[in-house]
């Protein structure tokens, strides 16, 4: 837990910065915006840390997050491209789709051993293509359709808004699901295992090749729920909806301290890993620097790649030099 | 310790009190080492004795704490693997420097490429015929354009000794060389070896078998927890002496006697065909026996042991578990009936280092359960501080990374998967494998109680004392096939080496 901790005071320092800099930081309207970018994040990290922890790599999270937004538009959305068929039809499809999808690559992985990397990369290819076949590279809107109210409504509603909207609550359930799997269940303790070493798993008498599956089945699985709700959130969608939102994954997850060797990494630090993603976002948008003679200065919003790039760079530097001294004291007791 | 006198002249390297630190360990303290040209020093101990902290330091892989090295009598630093290359010290790993993907030439003359260039390009013509001659020295007929992951695993520890001999290395230093070669190939090595020491190269050799150390050796250096313990000459030294300097007390018997006879037949393999065997295997392993397995590496036995446990398919035959005919689907369905294997290599097959001691000896029993169902945490570490206590792990917590034990200690802890279930076979591959005296001794120990309880063992073993002191009864494997099974006996060094390198006058 010493790289969650060590990512939870970065996250606090962070987030102290920006509030000292900018008041607007801490107004209602942007926590709750933040919470709900942190949750919506969070739904397909949590995914993709399944299959990190399992020791694989799924790249075609943000096109699975993209198919499903097109499939609920193209099936519901009332005008513009859409059937105007119910949400109850349209739903269950895309999340039918997401889930045959992480189950086919699980399959090419595990089964013909394809290498993760290029199954998915075949599948995040052929996921997008067929997205915009759908869309026949235009956008389907759902324009007034009740579904966009999946974003502000929830529970315990105040006025006009709501403490828990739906993505916060999906974010919740899934979170705490994810806990069970991973940190209290069977399965979990076989996630790590086979992350941390397939040959010595099999000798142990664990499935790997099923293990193998079922966490990218669970990462497809939850990038369709994603996808899902950001269709509701952008009300339109295209093609190139969730494009490179793997990445955003992977890096989140990464930062949140797990490791793409497998076998390491936990549930609250791929939040705590999503939530520093959105505030360097939220950041970058919000720094301002009051200058002597009253002038401000602010950060440029071009800057959000770099800014991102460096703190991902930072943070693997910093687990490498970790895991370097770790294994300098581990060869020193036993050589 | 007091450094040993150096007088005389013609010493070609000496270390003289050699200490380094580790966090949180002392791992040598004032070492001292002599090497004269010509020269073949033994280098013994236990595990952590520091053996490898000072061959990586003699080959530039590690800086001392303090300390002298003297090349010819005059000091020097070592800083890197360059800095050893240039002096003339070629150091051969356990693991394997080479790159696979290259051709022997290639890999012969890794990094030294510059010698053959004209106007900047590689040219391979001259460098093949410098290789070949170098592989031909080394007892390698092969071409110089052959791919290096053709080669078996003794023939590259031969390529990365023609590299040694490509750099005109003065010291040689080995770790474990013979760890992966058959017989014959040791016999070899130790031609090569004598050979070399002819043209004045000194080798530095470091081994766990006792019986290579005082057949090679002119001298050997004993250390012990990081320090110097003696020098003892080869010529007139016993075993017992150099085996009781390593563990630092009187060198008692290694084979526990045994208290009970085999039974019933619990396990029957009846023409067994595994891949790439010629014929089927047949052969009986009763209650409470020690079965061993001899043969050369690469005879198919670890094939045989992975078809009867699941994990590779059976081609023809049948297998018979308590009179019922099984075959097992998978490793789970081995496990099921009540099979156990602890494999050959216990840090790729045996344990996930990065797991804890406990996480680690739950594996098998969390693989037979449902997997929606809940971790029972406190259970575990119950099992495991049984085990640890039963095994005699040495740990300060059975919530330790498995990582940080020794090999002996790892080793117990494969063993200790499998005791917190109940089994009716375990198979054991190469059980005591690269791990120390004291070690090697307390398995025999819980092996030979294991089969007095009633358990039933197979033991897969190239170590020829672990199979005649050890086992009950032994099948030897020749070239894929049981060339031979010898009852207690019948069993002797000769006749099962008789067997296994293929003699065909078999029983």
């Amino acid at each position: 837990m010493r790289r969650e901790f060590g990512i939870s005071i970065a996250l606090a320092l962070l987030a102290g910065m920006l509030a000292a800099v900018n008041p607007d930081f801490y107004s209602a309207a942007n926590l709750l915006n933040l919470t709900r970018q942190i949750a919506m994040l969070g739904i397909f990290a949590i995914g993709a840390s399944f299959v990190i922890v399992g020791g694989g790599i799924d790249l075609s999270v943000g096109s699975v997050i993209g198919i499903t937004g097109v499939i609920v538009a193209a099936i519901s959305a009332p005008v513009g491209g859409g059937l105007g068929q119910p949400l109850w039809v349209s739903i269950p499809i895309a999340l039918g789709v997401a889930v045959l999808a992480g189950l086919m690559q699980g399959i090419l992985i595990a089964g013909l051993g394809i290498q993760p990397f290029i199954a998915t990369l075949g599948g995040m290819l052929v996921l997008r293509g067929i997205s915009q076949t759908i869309c026949r590279g235009g956008t389907i809107s759902f324009g007034a359709s009740s579904f966009r109210d999946l974003i502000d409504h929830g529970l315990f509603r105040i006025g006009n808004s709501c403490l828990l909207p739906y993505p916060i609550l999906i974010f919740l359930l899934v979170a705490g699901s994810a806990v069970y799997a991973l940190h209290l269940s069977v399965f979990g303790r076989q996630v790590y295992a086979i992350g941390g070493n397939r040959e010595a798993s099999a000798y142990s008498g664990i499935d790997v090749r099923r293990i193998e599956v079922l966490t990218y089945v669970i990462s497809s699985g939850l990038a369709g729920l994603a996808g899902v709700v950001y269709a509701a959130y952008i009300g339109q969608m295209s093609h190139v909806v969730g494009t490179s939102y793997e990445l955003i994954a992977i890096a989140a997850v990464v930062l949140g301290g797990c490791s793409l060797r497998g076998g390491e990494g936990t549930i609250p630090g791929v939040v705590i890993g999503c939530a520093v993603m959105k505030v360097i976002e939220n950041g970058i948008n919000l720094f301002k620097l009051t200058l002597p003679g009253g002038k401000e200065w602010r950060l440029d919003t071009n800057w959000q790649y770099i800014i991102v790039g460096v703190v991902i760079l930072s943070a693997v530097i910093l687990d490498q030099a970790v895991h370097w001294m770790r294994n300098r004291r581990a060869k020193s007791g036993m050589s | 310790m007091a450094p040993l006198p150096s007088s005389i002249p013609s010493t070609l390297l000496s270390a003289r009190a050699i200490s380094k630190r580790f966090p949180g360990v002392l791992a040598l303290d004032g070492v001292s080492l002599e090497l004269s040209p010509g020269e073949v020093l033994g280098l013994v101990g236990e595990n952590g004795a520091g053996k490898s902290t000072l061959i990586k330091i003699l080959g530039g892989i590690l800086t001392p704490d303090g300390g002298d090295i003297l090349l010819e009598g005059r000091p020097v630093s070592i800083p890197g693997a360059q800095a050893a290359k240039a002096f003339g010290i070629a150091l051969i790993h356990q693991e394997r420097m080479l790159a696979a993907n290259l051709d022997l030439a290639a890999n012969v003359f890794l990094g030294e490429e510059r010698r053959f260039t004209r106007w900047g390009a590689l040219n391979r013509k001259p460098m093949n015929a410098a290789a070949e001659q170098l592989l031909r020295r080394v007892g390698l007929n092969f071409p110089a354009s052959t791919p290096l992951q053709r080669l078996s695993s003794a023939e590259m520890h031969f390529v990365e000794i023609a590299k040694a001999l490509a750099l005109k290395a003065r010291i040689l230093i080995m770790d474990e060389p013979t760890a992966s070669m058959t017989p014959r190939e040791a016999a070899r090595l130790f031609e090569i070896i004598s050979e070399v020491r002819g043209s004045g190269v000194a080798v530095i050799y470091v081994s766990h078998r006792m019986e290579e150390i005082l057949l090679l050796a002119t001298r050997i250096t004993v250390l012990r927890d990081g320090r110097w313990v003696g020098d003892f000459d080869a010529k007139t030294s016993t075993r017992d002496q150099i085996v009781s300097a390593m563990i630092g007390r009187k060198f008692s018997t290694w084979f526990p006697p045994r208290s009970r006879r085999p039974g019933e037949a619990i396990l029957e393999a009846r023409a067994l065909r595994v891949a790439g065997a010629p014929e089927g295997a047949s052969f009986v392993l009763h209650r409470g026996e020690i079965l061993g397995f001899a043969g050369l590496v690469g005879s198919g036995r670890t094939e045989l042991m992975r078809t009867l446990f699941g994990l590779a398919p059976s081609l023809g035959g049948d297998v018979r578990l308590g009179g019922a005919s099984w075959a097992a689907r998978s490793s789970s369905d081995a496990i099921e009936h009540g099979i156990g294997l602890v494999p050959e290599d216990r840090k790729l097959q045996g344990l996930v280092l990065n797991m804890s001691v406990a996480d680690n000896i739950s594996l098998p029993t969390i693989a037979r359960r449902g997997l929606c169902g809940w971790l029972h945490r406190a259970r575990e570490r119950d099992i495991a501080r049984q085990q640890v206590e039963h095994l005699g792990i040495r740990t300060s917590s059975e919530r330790k990374t498995v990582l940080h034990l020794s090999g002996g200690n790892q080793q117990k802890v494969v063993l200790g998967k499998w005791l917190s279930m109940q089994l009716k076979v375990l198979i054991l591959d190469e059980p005591t494998r690269g791990i120390d005296v004291n070690a090697k001794s307390d398995l025999y120990r819980q092996i030979t109680a294991l089969a007095d309880s009633g358990l039933s063992l197979i033991v897969v073993s190239s170590d020829m004392e672990e199979i005649l002191g050890l086992c009950d009864r032994v099948v030897v494997m020749h070239e894929r096939h049981v060339a031979g099974i010898l009852s207690r006996k019948e069993m002797s060094e000769s006749q099962i080496a008789r067997l296994m390198t293929g003699d065909t006058c078999t029983t």
